[in-house]
């Protein structure tokens, strides 16, 4: 186990990352505060490695991970971890998957134990594969055949990308989900499921000498494999404002807007994270303020920016209010956003925001879990955990000018989608 | 093991200085269960403007401060518990924490941003139409506590709302938030001697609620006499959403404990009974659970599952099997002990952060609780006895007093409602999701 570098936190706590021979990554963060560790293995593959036809594999093979292995039956995994008083989960996005564990921090050694069981001798089965089939179609129309909102972001992601494999939604469509075999999942397993693919993160109550000693004797011997590079496809230049409309069960117009942004990597994205508050964070925000406080038009409004490695999306969501259209929004939307564009952002909004996302940043960074969960995903993202205590660094830098030039780049039409949903009612084809 | 009559105003602090990070809140004991139903809605809205309209300034002069702070300053109501929360950086809590306290001691009561808050929960009820589990879970919970404080709509509803007003809000204020009902709070890089310093700055100006007391009501929720299916219709559903439950004892009960980990073991935990049933061997349902819910007077046993809309009636008749064996046989030694220890060994993980203990306390003291239950609770649970939860799954659990609430496309539905012996054998009624609020 080589030590690779350490990093220092809030009042002397250190987080610190290793890496094993086979390729294996470990971060420590000791937090002595609860006796409890959470530990999170990241895989660095997600949705956007899925092949066409076969898309929703990545999030399915995460719900087969916690079947059978070759010393463990079928549900010992989960029930040893409750017997434990612990929790166990996972997710599965575009450019990762990862397995959370929170427990007692007597248990390290157990859940070490079990998830290099699950790295290196998942047990794949027909019934296992055909309920969790069943599991993950049951999900997708929870949060998108029957979610307003989760139908509409994927309308997004279908319309404003064309050939990157962001655009397809990470659990899938039902005709792909229903396709996957046996031998699907047993490729993917070994294709990506390997020590030199991953990252441990583990946060708590621990000794870290002891935490390395059992990390290298329980994972040491599982060699690495060679890893697929992902080349990623090249999204065509959009050429114009894309637009869609569909008729939902639903009380009111709806409206979900994207305009095309780096990946995280790119020097202008925490810069875009930063206007998109400026705009639509909260009640304080321009157009909050102007679209659902002054004017009433809309009865919410959100945006975020998407943490991918490749170019993605700053997302924006709006409900409108009631006998208010889409159409009334967006034109008044274009309007204000020009002329945002003409002045940029103004010195108290940017001191504000910074004010709010260093406050976010310590909330965020609050739990064991928490503090894994962020830890984990930015290094699986941008490839460094470091960057997520950057932040409030790189935030002290902005200025007015920069601001306003990032987002004059960025927030224009020919980078903007636009997915409508109107009530059942307006449909000019219902009855 | 409770009914603890807590001294009032009552402080609990949670320090921790490894971050930066205050939390600093009021709570009362008295929420949405104080609306009488032609105001329903009451003191979410009182809530709301307490604080949006403070001491002569605007909602947005009042974000923009804290704001220029990193602060966050909100108001959370509950059934029977409002909480005025307050979150910032150590840096800025001297300046912060005036907002707060004028919050509680100078509400402005503004007609304009009452008139606003009014417009928003009108919106806010149309957009809940969109969430099924909600509208589920609220047509459940009506109709559980019908006549009962409990069944309030604690959002209003479309009439109720209009009848809001500033002097309603006022009254409320000045007959439910008191030094007599008030706990307060903080967690994170703020002291005992900082949170004291505040209440002494805000207990002396609160309303002087002499009359008040922390009796708990007499009247207890009635179950139902006969099972009951309650049909929510919403069109286009590929899913349903299913409530199914009765009134249980209250925490305060000799019975709450046993059952509630009874409870644990048939449904909550990934590994639980009701998941392996529904979940990993048939694939019926993404999750499943079971529950009780607390309130002062009573709880609520509620179980939850979301099947396919084509297998709802045979994922439902699975679940009241379920149910009925739980009932009648109980739970295996196996189980019980799984349970007892899963609920003690992850007991840290309730009280982990500054924040976490500081909710799990104050909840311990509405509910009329002692507060050393909140280090004490795994000790307690390891005390109750494998035939102490049997006999309280026998005694509680009753097939006459099963509701059900499904909410559905009824196309899809009732046909498979009609051709199950079980099912076409329950009363039932169907209204529309619109009918809800």
């Amino acid at each position: 186990m080589k030590s690779i570098k350490n990093r220092s936190f809030y009042k002397g706590s250190q987080v610190k990352l290793f890496t094993m021979d086979n390729g294996l990554e470990v971060i420590l963060f000791r937090d002595t505060s609860s006796p409890i560790i959470a530990y999170q293995t990241w895989f660095k593959v997600g949705s956007r490695n899925e092949q066409r036809g076969k898309l929703g594999i990545a999030h399915l093979f995460e719900h087969l991970m916690f079947n059978e292995t070759k010393n463990l039956p079928h549900g010992v995994f989960d029930r040893t971890i409750e017997a434990a008083g612990g929790r166990t989960n996972a997710a599965t996005w575009v450019d990762w998957t990862y397995y959370q564990n929170d427990l007692p921090s007597n248990s390290l050694e157990l859940i070490i134990k079990l998830e290099a069981e699950r790295m290196e001798h998942l047990v794949l089965q027909k019934p296992q594969l055909d309920s969790e089939k069943e599991v993950v179609l049951n999900e997708r129309r929870l949060r998108v055949d029957d979610d307003i909102n989760g139908f509409l972001i994927e309308q997004l992601f279908l319309l404003a990308f064309e050939k990157h494999p962001y655009r397809f939604p990470t659990i899938g469509f039902e005709e792909d989900i229903r396709s996957i075999n046996l031998e699907d999942a047993r490729n993917f397993y070994k294709t990506y499921y390997a020590p030199n693919n991953a990252h441990i993160v583990l946060v708590g109550d621990f000794d870290e000498e002891k935490a390395l000693s059992l990390i290298q004797n329980y994972y040491g011997h599982i060699p690495s494999q060679i890893i697929p590079q992902f080349i990623s496809p090249i999204e065509p230049a959009q050429q114009s404002l894309k637009q869609s409309l569909f008729y939902k069960p639903t009380e009111t117009d709806k409206i979900i807007m994207g305009y095309k942004i780096p990946g995280v990597l790119d020097e202008d994205y925490l810069a875009l994270d930063f206007i998109a508050d400026i705009l639509f964070g909260g009640v304080v925000s321009k157009f909050y303020r102007e679209f659902v406080i002054e004017k009433e038009l809309l009865s919410s409004l959100s945006a975020g920016v998407t943490p991918f490695i490749d170019p993605g999306i700053l997302e924006i969501s709006a409900n409108l209010s009631q006998k208010r259209s889409a159409e009334e929004f967006l034109e008044d939307f274009k309007k204000s956003l020009n002329k945002f564009l003409q002045t940029g952002p103004l010195d108290v909004e940017i001191d504000r925001t910074r004010a709010k996302f260093l406050t976010d940043f310590f909330q965020g960074l609050r739990s064991c879990h928490q503090k894994a969960t962020a830890i984990g995903q930015y290094h699986a993202t941008w490839g460094d955990f470091e960057e997520l205590f950057e932040i409030e660094n790189k935030i002290q830098h902005f200025n007015k000018a920069y601001l306003h030039e990032v987002a004059s780049r960025y927030l224009n039409d020919l980078s903007f989608s636009v997915v409508i949903a109107k009530p059942l009612e307006k449909s000019p084809i219902r009855p | 093991m409770i009914n603890k009559r807590h001294v009032f105003p009552f402080t609990i602090c949670e320090q921790r200085t490894d971050l930066p990070l205050c939390k600093l809140q009021v709570t009362f004991s008295k929420g949405s269960a104080t609306d009488q139903s032609s105001i329903e809605g009451n003191a979410v809205f009182t809530g709301e403007l307490m604080v949006r309209s403070i001491d002569g300034a605007s909602y947005i002069q009042i974000k923009e401060a804290l704001a220029q702070l990193g602060a966050k300053l909100s108001v959370y109501t509950g059934l029977e518990s409002t909480t005025f929360e307050l979150v910032c950086l150590k840096q800025n809590l001297p300046q912060a924490k005036k907002w707060l306290k004028h919050a509680l001691l100078k509400p402005s009561y503004s007609e304009e941003e009452a008139q606003r808050i009014k417009r928003e929960m009108l919106e806010e009820l149309i957009a809940m139409q969109d969430d099924d589990a909600s509208l589920a879970s609220h047509a459940f919970t009506k109709e559980l506590f019908k006549n009962h404080s409990y069944g309030v709509n604690t959002r209003g509803t479309m009439n109720s709302i209009g009848q809001l007003s500033t002097a309603i809000a006022q009254n409320w204020y000045q007959n439910h938030l008191s030094a007599q009902n008030a706990i307060f709070g903080a967690a994170g890089d703020i002291s005992q001697s900082e949170l004291d310093e505040f209440a002494n700055e805000v207990i002396p100006f609160l309303p002087s609620n002499q009359s008040f007391t922390q009796e708990h009501r007499q009247i207890t929720p009635q179950n139902l006499t006969n099972p009951q299916l309650l049909i929510v219709d919403k069109p286009e559903r590929t899913q349903t959403q299913v409530f199914i439950g009765h009134i249980a004892p209250g925490f305060g009960s000799p019975l709450f404990l046993p059952l509630h980990i009874g409870l644990t073991a048939f449904g909550g935990t990934f590994t639980s009974r009701l998941m392996r049933e529904i979940r990993s061997k048939r694939g019926l349902s993404y999750g499943v659970s079971a529950a009780l819910s607390p309130h002062q007077d009573c709880s609520a046993l509620v179980m939850h599952v979301y099947p396919f809309a084509e297998q709802a009636a045979q994922t439902l008749e699975l679940m009241l099997s379920l149910y009925d064996d739980f009932r009648t046989q109980g739970l295996q030694k196996e189980e019980i002990d799984f349970a007892k220890n899963f609920l003690s060994s992850s007991h840290p993980f309730d009280m982990q952060t500054p924040e976490q203990k500081l909710r799990y306390k104050t909840k311990l003291v509405l509910l009329g609780a002692p507060i050393e239950l909140a280090e004490d609770m795994p000790s307690q649970i390891e005390k109750i006895t494998p035939h102490q939860i049997n006999e309280a799954i026998l005694t509680i659990l009753k097939p006459c007093n099963v509701l059900i609430s499904m909410l559905c496309s009824k196309e899809l539905v009732s046909n498979q409602i009609e051709k199950s012996p079980v099912l076409s054998q329950i009363r039932s009624q169907i209204i529309s999701s619109q009918e809800i609020y």
